[in-house]
């Protein structure tokens, strides 16, 4: 089945995926071991589970291990899983097991969860009358 | 500011941000006016938290446009204030751009120096997205921005590859670490999504060049999409073959 295959077009004109039967989060279908996805749902009320024959396989995978490392990941970001829940899931598959020195954080948050254009730089304006501040 | 029976009032906060392309993010949210000071103060945080929480006021994608300028509209009880937020380029940082066969723009405070080097990898976006990189050189950084995906100036799309050679962000990291601005032998490797696991992986092939390795929202224990390689080594990815993607 193609990625594509869960696009549909919306009234904004905007081209949106939709995953199996009517579930939101199809993006990280994405997410596959070996031809086998890793979220996978029977029904729309069983929602998504994870599939038991790609996670064997990803447990073949070995554990990154750089010399220091903090990774954080988002649990309300449909990139990366479909619920927070099957993120949570997936990351206890590595808990007991990380490396020296391999940190991970569980964020609340979505995919930008950082706006990419805070502020570099601000400047406050002088002109307008103002009786508060930022700090 | 007031109180009214020796309690605290609820005081409304509203602000809007403003893109490049004039697209206005609103979010409206209210204090308690024990959160100020006598003088209605907004924390930064408080700020921080309702940018982050603007709403378009317009159906639009979410576009990441290559950074300009931001205004930030706040309302506070009443009162505006208006905040334009600048990359700083030109002014507390310098810009550099490398093309050709490294494809990056690379960030250092204008004055000082030498600085400790980062490198930054984004989403896989078809864009040079270059605000956390010019946040971070502004906090005393050289930053390299990596591109890895930018078809205009002559990459090839990653949907469209093989494989990732990991030397292309080894051969980075070299380049930078003998820039004349940089200090050290070691660089810190920041990733985000797609650009996550080129950190993570990088970070693990060459472990001597990355001491630090920060990465988010991505693959953890396999790349995405596409296998990376670093020599004879092959780091298998855990992603739908692209070409099922395609229509």
């Amino acid at each position: 089945m193609k990625l594509l295959d869960f696009a549909h077009n919306s009234e904004d004109g905007l081209m949106r995926m939709i995953g199996p039967h009517g579930l939101p989060g199809a993006m990280s279908l994405a997410y596959q071991y070996e031809d086998h996805p890793l979220y996978i749902a029977d029904s729309y009320d069983s929602g998504y589970y994870l599939n038991p024959k790609a996670l064997e396989i990803s447990r073949s995978y070995p554990i990154p291990a750089p010399r220091k490392m903090l990774y954080f990941m988002t649990l309300d970001d449909p990139i990366v899983a479909p619920t927070r829940e099957m993120m949570i899931a997936f990351m206890d598959e590595f808990k007991s097991k990380l490396p020296s020195g391999v940190e991970v954080e569980m964020l609340d948050a979505g995919h930008l969860y950082v706006m990419p254009d805070i502020p570099g730089n601000e400047n406050s304006s002088n002109s307008l009358k103002s009786s508060f501040s930022l700090l | 500011m007031s109180c009214v029976n020796n309690q605290f009032r609820s005081v409304p906060v509203k602000v809007t941000t403003t893109d490049g392309f004039g697209n206005a993010f609103i979010s409206k949210s209210t204090i308690d006016s024990s959160e100020t000071s006598s003088s209605l103060t907004l924390s930064s945080k408080k700020l921080r938290d309702m940018v982050s929480l603007g709403k378009c006021e317009k159906k639009t994608a979410f576009m990441i446009p290559e950074f300009e300028s931001f205004e930030i509209d706040v309302e506070v009880d009443g009162e505006k204030q208006r905040l334009q937020v600048e990359s700083g380029v030109g002014d507390t940082i310098v810009k550099e751009e490398w093309r050709g066969e490294h494809v990056c723009n690379v960030f250092y405070p204008s004055t000082g120096g030498p600085f400790k080097v980062i490198i930054h990898t984004n989403g896989g976006v078809s864009l040079m997205q270059d605000a956390r990189s010019q946040m971070l050189a502004n906090l005393g950084y050289l930053v390299v921005e990596v591109g890895y995906n930018l078809p205009q100036y002559g990459q090839e799309l990653i949907f469209l590859r093989q494989e990732m050679h990991l030397e292309y962000f080894e051969a980075i990291i070299r380049r930078a670490l003998k820039h004349e601005k940089a200090y050290g032998e070691e660089v810190c490797f920041i990733g985000h999504s797609k650009g996550a696991d080129l950190a993570l992986f990088t970070s693990v092939a060459c472990p001597g060049l990355v001491a630090l390795t920060i990465c988010s929202s991505g693959g953890f224990n396999a790349p995405v999409f596409l296998d990376s390689t670093y020599g004879d080594k092959r780091f298998p990815n855990a992603g739908r073959d692209l070409n099922d993607c395609l229509l």
